[in-house]
């Protein structure tokens, strides 16, 4: 071995034991009571059986689970990419004097704990909620609108409890976007509009895929703010994975769906870094 | 055949806060000539070229091409080539579409950007690396992109902001003949930002001369270099001697104690700076007959440099430097040999101190 890999792997090691410990070990465990037989009590028996998944499979209702989890995830991400992308260009674009301030805002929410925010987002989007009052006062809707107990509550709770996340690794991605390339674009003759679609977004587009894939995964294993905000009417894997494990008391059958979320998640990191490479 | 055009600027000004980095700029470019921007760091040459291409906007002042006034006019409507001092080459974007990139946003077809291109590419001797990325090329190839891409839109103005500062000497020279050829030949009115004399002077057809946000002087290069109108511009553009001395009258002055000839210009009686170009000092028998100003020293340095021999001689209270062209057959000197050293009279030349 030479002396640089010998020292990756000695820097690598304490991570990757930690890694192994926390996650590897009950993943594997996790996987191991995915294939468990439950008896008809619901009592977990020593027996191998793949039926779990081929009942997850075939069963219209999970499937119906897992495409609410991925929409409400793919739709959350674009939200949060749209509502961020343009405080990460001022963030990226701010003076070094007023960078650590703005970075400090950005991340400023992350002080209060999510289950806090989502319960301020309750009170916010309520039917007699300070929102509603607003849109009907503006005369925009006739009388309050559901804005909580659904699935848009529960996506305006999420898109701003990821924006810090968001924000962060778009600015984390945005290392070769220079005004420089802007202005070479606008003295060759490029409009603002060629020039966002031509250098500013490829030249972002890392940022992008960082951001999204960590929004994504979050979403997907999020369950506290959809359970809450969601009011009990919005189905979706992780909030079925807590009340299969913590209710119902169905571990293979939440082993399951875990082990489905984690495939998803698996090939979604997989693959949002190759959106990029395209570009480099 | 590109249309050559007249770029004419009045009064340019430009403030960052209070700094004043532009102040009151005014020039005119022939349409086809080359003008090289000349000055010490910080004294504007960048803004002007920006203010021109329409990068930052003018506080004051007005900039026309052709008589047609453009200073409020976005960038991307200017229709001027501007080349980059760091080439701001676009990085996902290979060579090809790099320079195709400007006949694009103008909506020129596909089959007739890929000749177009294919011609800039051949024009800058960069033929066969279209599908390079511009971080595979090394300084000299991306810089010579950068004057494609600047160039096959075949804009009316072409602006080069110190384009040759990070090459090495060889490479300098070679794309400085190159650029100068292609400027020529496409006769495209073009400003050239320099910090290095040598190369304002050899390539430009005007030379501008800025200080601290202003022209100090601008005129052809043997004006510039021959007729400094101050001792700013006479030390920027080569080495000088500076000696104090006294103007006793029109066209004489006292130099170390003793009367002689020279070219006061205009400078009043009293304390005064007299200066000349080291090369223009002729030791011993290098001087003809009739180059009457002259001192006695003795050598205390010779440094060879090749094509140049610079001599260091004191001569009373004066210390010369002295450039001897270093031909086969020339007289040589050694440290401690007495030489008697002379100058034409108008080559001594008077600034105000
Ligand atoms: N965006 C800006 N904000 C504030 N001051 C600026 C800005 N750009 C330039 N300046 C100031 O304006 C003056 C002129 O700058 P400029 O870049 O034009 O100089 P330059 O002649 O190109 O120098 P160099 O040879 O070092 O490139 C400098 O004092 C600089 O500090
Ligand atoms: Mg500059």
């Amino acid at each position: 071995m030479t002396v640089t890999a010998r020292r990756a792997v000695l820097l690598l090691t304490p991570i990757m034991a930690l890694i192994a410990a926390a996650f590897v070990w009950p993943a594997l465990r996790l996987g191991r009571i995915s294939l468990v037989q439950a008896s008809a009590s619901g009592a977990m028996t020593d027996a191998v059986t793949v039926a779990n998944y081929t009942t997850f499979f075939t069963e219209p209702a999970n499937l119906e689970l897992a495409a609410n989890s991925l929409l409400l995830s793919l739709v959350v991400t674009l939200a949060t990419l749209v509502c961020a992308y343009p405080l990460a260009i001022v963030l990226h674009r701010a003076s070094s004097r007023w960078q650590p301030l703005l970075f400090a805002l950005t991340i400023s929410p992350l002080l209060v704990s999510s289950v806090v925010r989502t319960y301020g987002w309750m009170a916010l989007l309520g039917d007699r909620g300070p929102v509603n009052a607003l849109l009907v006062a503006a005369g925009i809707v006739p009388e309050p609108v559901r804005l909580v107990n659904n699935a848009l509550g529960v996506a305006i709770g999420l898109v701003e409890i990821l924006m810090p996340y968001m924000t962060l690794s778009l600015v984390a991605g945005f290392g070769r976007l220079d005004v420089a390339y802007e202005e070479a674009a606008a003295s060759l003759g490029a409009g603002p509009v060629q020039r966002f679609r031509r250098v500013v977004l490829p030249l972002t587009l890392p940022g992008v895929a960082l951001g999204c894939g960590l929004v994504f995964v979050l979403t997907m294993s999020s369950f506290i703010t959809p359970k809450l905000l969601g009011g009990g009417r919005v189905f979706l894997l992780a909030t079925e994975i807590y009340d299969l494990a913590i209710v119902r008391l169905q571990w293979p059958t939440a082993a399951t769906l875990a082990m489905v979320v984690l495939a998803v998640l698996g090939l979604t990191t997989a693959w949002f870094p190759r959106l990029t490479r395209r570009f480099d | 055949m590109t249309r050559s055009a007249a770029l004419t600027l009045r009064g340019v000004t430009k403030h960052f806060g209070a700094a004043v980095a532009v102040d009151g700029v005014s020039l005119d470019v022939a349409p086809g000539s080359m003008l090289g921007l000349l000055g010490p760091s910080g004294c504007g040459k960048t803004t002007v070229l920006r203010a021109i291409a329409g990068l930052v906007p003018v506080t004051a002042g007005t900039i026309t091409v052709d008589g047609e006034d453009i200073t409020a006019r976005p960038p991307h409507g200017r229709d001027i080539g501007l080349v980059f001092q760091q080439y701001a080459l676009f990085p996902h974007l290979s060579v090809a579409a790099n320079v195709g990139f400007g006949l694009e946003m103008r909506g020129v077809a596909a089959a007739e950007r890929r000749t177009r291109v294919a011609e800039a590419l051949a024009m800058v001797q960069l033929s066969g690396l279209d599908g390079r990325r511009p971080r595979e090329l090394s300084g000299g190839q991306q810089q010579r992109v950068a004057l494609a891409r600047a160039l096959v839109i075949r804009p009316r103005i072409l602006l080069l902001d110190e384009p040759l500062s990070n090459l090495d000497a060889r490479l300098r020279d070679e794309l400085r003949v190159e650029i100068r050829r292609i400027q020529q030949r496409l006769r495209i009115t073009t400003v050239f930002v320099t910090h290095d004399q040598a190369e304002a002077l050899a390539m430009c057809d005007v030379v501008g001369v800025m200080s601290q946000g202003r022209v100090a002087q601008i005129g052809p290069p043997a004006e510039i270099y021959e007729r400094p109108v101050s001792r700013m511009v006479a030390e920027f553009v080569g080495r000088l001697n500076t000696w104090p001395c006294e103007v006793v009258a029109p066209g004489r002055i006292r130099l170390d104690g003793r009367e002689m000839p020279a070219a006061t210009d205009g400078v009043a009686n009293g304390a005064a700076l007299a200066t000349i170009r080291p090369h223009r000092l002729l030791l011993g028998g290098a001087a003809p007959a009739g180059a009457l100003n002259h001192v006695t020293g003795q050598v205390t340095h010779v440094a060879y440099v090749g094509d140049l021999v610079q001599y260091h001689v004191a001569a009373g209270a004066l210390q010369l430097r002295v450039e001897a062209h270093a031909a086969r057959h020339a007289e040589t000197h050694r440290v401690g040999d007495v030489v008697e050293c002379r100058w034409w009279p108008d080559d001594l030349r008077v600034f105000g101190a």
